[in-house]
């Protein structure tokens, strides 16, 4: 072991004494000390005669640190031991921070404890300096690594090795056919251009990436550097093409850009959360906005109808549509308002986006309302309008146009021409007027006559207007119109009462009072209707009859409203249809209930019609006498005449009754009675006239006896009525016509659900379903089983008893109204039958103020209805 | 002088008709009497004899009859062919006392008088000369 060189820097000799000393007792290694007082002018000395170890005496002052500083920087990597004094204990330990290896302290100097330090402090030393150097080295290999890395992985086409004075070293086949070009060679100067970034790579170490162009050709070159081997590698493609596609579609988007930017309509990208990524200038002047705050924001922030929520749902249903399209509105930045409408397109790249485009349609929004307000003006407006095309076909007409005219919209629209309303009375000259007029281009305003569906000519005040284009061409014509037939009527009447009211005042007084006084005396009112108007002005007279004052509705219609509720559907036609239709005097009796006191009165009305010089009706005047006295006694003749008139048919009936019936038998007993003596006769003959006899003085004291019957019936009308049940009638019929009804089967079913009683006299009415009864038993069919239905139903104010057979009807049109009459009979042979049941039953249903019909089929059935008032 | 031989007699009443019946044999002895009471029955029974038929007949007519009256009966009459209704006398047998079937009996051309019942030995005596 080689002995180990020491510098002690020692200013005290007496130290250095005794540090040599402990050296030299130290047996486990040799060493060489030299002692230096100071180091500042040995810096050189120490770096030649390389010191395994310095021994430094720290000074306390400020000095010790600054030598210290100096021996490291000068010794490098030689270990430092400090010797110190007991108060420098503290400075000695920030010092090892530094770079020293040990400090010991000079009170505890001792050779054991030197010679230790100095070994560990130079063999630790030692291990610093391995470490730092493999240190090196793998920052070398990190590098080399980094550099690997950055080296391209595609295969580059270009690969040229130059070394650090720019002298090219190696190029590939690819390469070659750059040499002609750049002038490169093996061993030759590369380009300046190329040379001048190069260079710094050789400085600075670092790889780096850069482009060059040569003619069109554009490449990219990865320079990287091997500085310890001291050439550089290039790695080159050719990137022209792709440096062309970039541009183009850097060019393309530029395109694109500037159409957005420059677009009337506003333009948003937005992401899936609504938050805009990119607007344009067109929106920021829509919003107000700049586009960088746009740029914070999202959707909801502008949006003012939607709320977040929607606005969300929003999104993701048109993710799934694709696109969207629809209206709302933003807010502006001043806080106003806007009408949009959004047209979204969805993107599918990354996360998805939307590109949308806005249109401010708050001009075309108010240009809508303003049409809406219009449509209603036109729709309400209160005058009839309509529009044409050119031709003069119909586009257009409002409710009030329909109204006026009768039509429907359907029978005007595209099917006729405003010709339809030509009333055809106007002059020839003034329609052709009007039409020069509206060709020209004018408008033509006035009255005019026009004439409704129903053929009625109204007055028309109005305007008609060609509609122009661009170009002056009529494209069609705009037509307003008002009603004013009623205001016509009312000029007319005005002056008709203005001159009413000339004349009168003048001769009033003594010519009223007479009138008045006549008036009252024959109970005539007098009247004058005004057409015009529709109003009339009455007589005392008259207000009294009709018991009214002078605040009473003097129309038509206030007219009707006093005439009888029966009566009033009937005068109304005859005044409109008779009197004022066929221009007749009026001339009629009717009823009126007194407007005041409700009463009943018969009424005589006369009127005549008086024109005006064109032959208009103008007017009526005339009197409406009460004859409600003479009515009534009139009424009673009436009433008793026509009683009358039925006793006598009920007269003559009679006579006929015994002129037929009850001299038939008589005739027979008179036949019979001449030959009943005759010696000729034979026994059998004889008996047979007996028997004949019998029957026949039988039949006639039934005749009698119906006779008798049924003038009771006339009279027993005032007899106590009672509440009879039907039900109850028809059982006991049941029970009285069992001998009848024999072994036949009969039916005889009865559903009295809807009224199952009536007061009334019950020995009529046991008539009136007993003769039915029985008639249906008479003439049922003899093969088939009889059913009788019975049936009453209740109607508003009458009640209806219904009889109906499967029997063998009888054939009316042949029969007629005989079938009431009395000993009126239809069958002959087999049936028995003496024609009483059915006049009794009408004769019993009419007393008691019913009536009775009959509907028959032969073969089918016969069903009998008879009707009361209830 | 002859009398007629043929009778026919259309009334609903049996008993008139046995009574009539009874009268004239008694009266013309041995005579053809035809009676019906249904008088649809006695206008088929004229149509069809009389269409070949050369004997004259007296036909007695009841007015009141049920399904067709005596009236009625004359007016489907009246469509038969002359032939037929040359050969036909008609007198209505009614009991009627009402001077208006006399006066209708009266108006029509094909009825030749209006007998009241009942007949009589000298109204038969004066119709059934040919």
């Amino acid at each position: 072991m080689r002995p180990i060189t020491i510098l002690l820097i020692e200013d005290n000799p007496s130290d250095v004494r005794l540090i040599r000393g402990m050296l030299k007792e130290i047996s486990y290694f040799k060493s060489n000390l030299i002692s230096m007082e100071t180091l500042i002018e040995d810096c050189e000395q120490i770096q030649k005669n390389n010191f395994d170890i310095i021994l430094l005496d720290l000074k306390p002052d400020s000095t010790g640190r600054q030598t210290f500083q100096k021996v490291i920087d000068c010794s490098k990597e030689i270990p430092v031991i400090l010797i110190t004094g007991i108060e420098d204990e503290k400075l000695a330990l920030k010092l090892i921070m530094e770079g020293a290896q040990d400090y010991i302290p000079k009170q505890n100097l001792n050779p054991v404890l030197l010679g230790k330090s100095i070994l560990y402090s130079i063999e630790r030393q030692a291990l610093l300096r391995n470490i730092k150097k493999l240190n090196v080295q793998i920052g070398r290999i990190e590098k080399e690594r980094i550099r690997l890395a950055k080296t391209p992985s595609v295969n580059p086409a270009l690969i040229l090795h130059v070394a650090g004075n720019g002298k090219l070293l190696y190029i590939n086949e690819a390469g070659i056919k750059l040499l002609p070009d750049w002038q490169l060679r093996i061993n030759g100067i590369i380009p300046s251009r190329l040379k001048d970034i190069i260079d710094p790579i050789f400085i600075e170490g670092t790889a780096i990436e850069f482009e060059l162009s040569h003619r069109e050709l554009i490449y990219s070159f990865c320079a990287v550097p091997f500085i310890e081997e001291g050439y550089i590698n290039l790695y080159g493609r050719d990137i022209t093409e792709r440096k062309q596609a970039e541009e183009a579609l850097r060019e393309s988007e530029e395109k694109h850009r500037t159409i957005i930017q420059t677009s009337i309509y506003g333009f948003w990208l937005v992401d899936m959360q609504g938050r805009l990524l990119e607007v344009n200038e067109t929106y920021c002047r829509m919003s107000g906005y700049s586009s960088q705050e746009l740029l914070t924001m999202c959707i909801s922030d502008l949006e003012a109808v939607e709320m977040a929520d929607y606005t969300a749902a929003h999104i993701q249903k048109i993710k799934f549509l694709g696109e969207g399209r629809f209206e709302s509105r933003h807010r502006r930045k001043d806080g106003s308002i806007f009408d949009i409408e959004v047209s979204v397109q969805y993107q599918f790249v990354e996360n998805g986006r939307f590109v949308i485009f806005i249109q401010d349609i708050s001009e075309r929004k108010r240009t809508e309302e303003a049409l809406l307000k219009l449509e209603k003006a036109i729709y309400t407006s209160g005058e009839a309008i309509f529009l044409t095309d050119r031709e003069g076909v119909f586009t257009f007409v409002n409710p009030e146009f329909c109204s006026l005219y009768g039509f429907s919209s359907d029978e005007l629209i595209g099917k006729t021409t405003p010709r339809i309303i030509d009333s055809g009375v106007l002059d020839k000259s003034f329609n052709k007027v009007f039409w020069q007029t509206l060709l020209n281009g004018n408008e033509v305003r006035g009255e005019r006559i026009n004439k409704r569906k129903d053929g009625t000519l109204i007055n028309i005040d109005g305007s008609a207007t060609p509609i122009i284009d661009e170009e002056k061409k009529i494209i069609g014509f705009l037509g307003i119109q008002r009603d004013i037939t009623e205001r016509k009527l009312t000029e007319q009447a005005l002056i008709i009462a203005n001159k009413e009211l000339k004349k009168a005042g003048e001769e009033l007084t003594e010519k009223e009072f007479f009138l008045r006084e006549s008036q009252r005396a024959g109970n005539i009112g007098s009247y004058k209707t005004n057409f015009i108007t529709g109003y009339w002005q009455s007589s005392e007279t008259l207000d009294s009859i009709f018991g009214i004052d002078e605040n009473y509705d003097r129309s038509i219609a206030g007219w009707l409203e006093i005439v009888h509720p029966d009566d009033r559907k009937n005068m109304d036609e005859y005044l409109r249809l008779e009197v004022i239709g066929k221009r007749k005097s009026f001339n009629k009796e009717y009823r009126i209930v007194r407007n005041d006191d409700k009463q009943t009165k018969w009424v005589w009305g006369l009127g005549d019609l008086k024109s005006d010089e064109s032959g208009n009706i103008v007017e009526m005047i005339g009197t409406i006498t009460d004859i409600t006295v003479k009515k009534y006694a009139e009424l009673e003749r009436v009433k008793m005449t026509m009683d009358l008139i039925q006793r006598n048919k009920d007269l003559e009936q009679f006579t006929y009754i015994v002129s037929h019936n009850l001299r038939a038998p008589v005739a027979n007993i008179l036949g019979a009675t001449s030959i009943l003596f005759n010696p000729e006769l034979s026994t059998k003959e004889k008996d047979v006239l007996n028997r004949g006899l019998n029957e026949s003085v039988n039949r006639l004291d039934n005749v009698v006896k119906d006779l008798n019957h049924i003038l009771q019936i006339k009279s027993k009308i005032n007899e106590i009525k009672e509440e009879v049940n039907f039900s109850d009638l028809v059982e006991e019929i049941k029970i009285s016509i069992q001998d009848l009804t024999g072994k036949d089967h009969i039916k005889i079913k009865y559903d009295f659900f809807e009224i199952d009683s009536f007061l009334t006299l019950k020995s009529y009415f046991y008539s009136i379903f007993y003769n039915l009864i029985s008639n249906s038993l008479k003439y049922r069919q003899p093969d088939i089983p009889l059913v009788i239905v019975i049936k009453s139903r209740k109607l508003k104010d009458k009640m209806e008893l219904l009889f109906k057979d499967n029997g063998i009807g009888i054939d009316l049109e042949k029969v007629g109204d005989k079938v009431f009459g009395l000993y009126k009979r239809f069958h002959s042979g087999g049936i028995e039958g003496k024609g009483m049941g059915l006049y009794m039953v009408k004769t019993q249903v009419e007393s008691l103020g019913g009536k009775i019909s009959i509907s028959s089929k032969v073969n089918k059935g016969t069903e009998f209805k008879i009707e009361f008032k209830l | 002088m002859n009398t007629f031989r043929k009778y026919i007699i259309v009334d609903d009443d049996s008993f008139n008709n046995t009574i009539c019946s009874l009268i004239l044999k008694n009266i013309l002895g041995e005579i053809d009497i035809k009676t019906f009471k249904v008088p649809e029955e006695g206008l088929e029974f004229i149509e069809n004899e009389y269409m070949t038929n050369l004997e004259p007949a007296i036909l007695f007519l009841d007015i009141n009859m049920p399904t067709l009256s005596g009236w009625e009966f004359m007016e489907q009459y009246e469509k038969f062919s002359e032939e037929v209704k040359k050969q036909i006398s008609i007198y209505i047998l009614s009991s009627s006392l009402d001077q208006r079937d006399k006066d209708k009996a009266k108006m029509n051309p094909y009825i030749k008088g209006f007998i009241s019942k009942p007949l009589n030995r000298e109204t038969i005596l004066s119709i059934s000369q040919i």
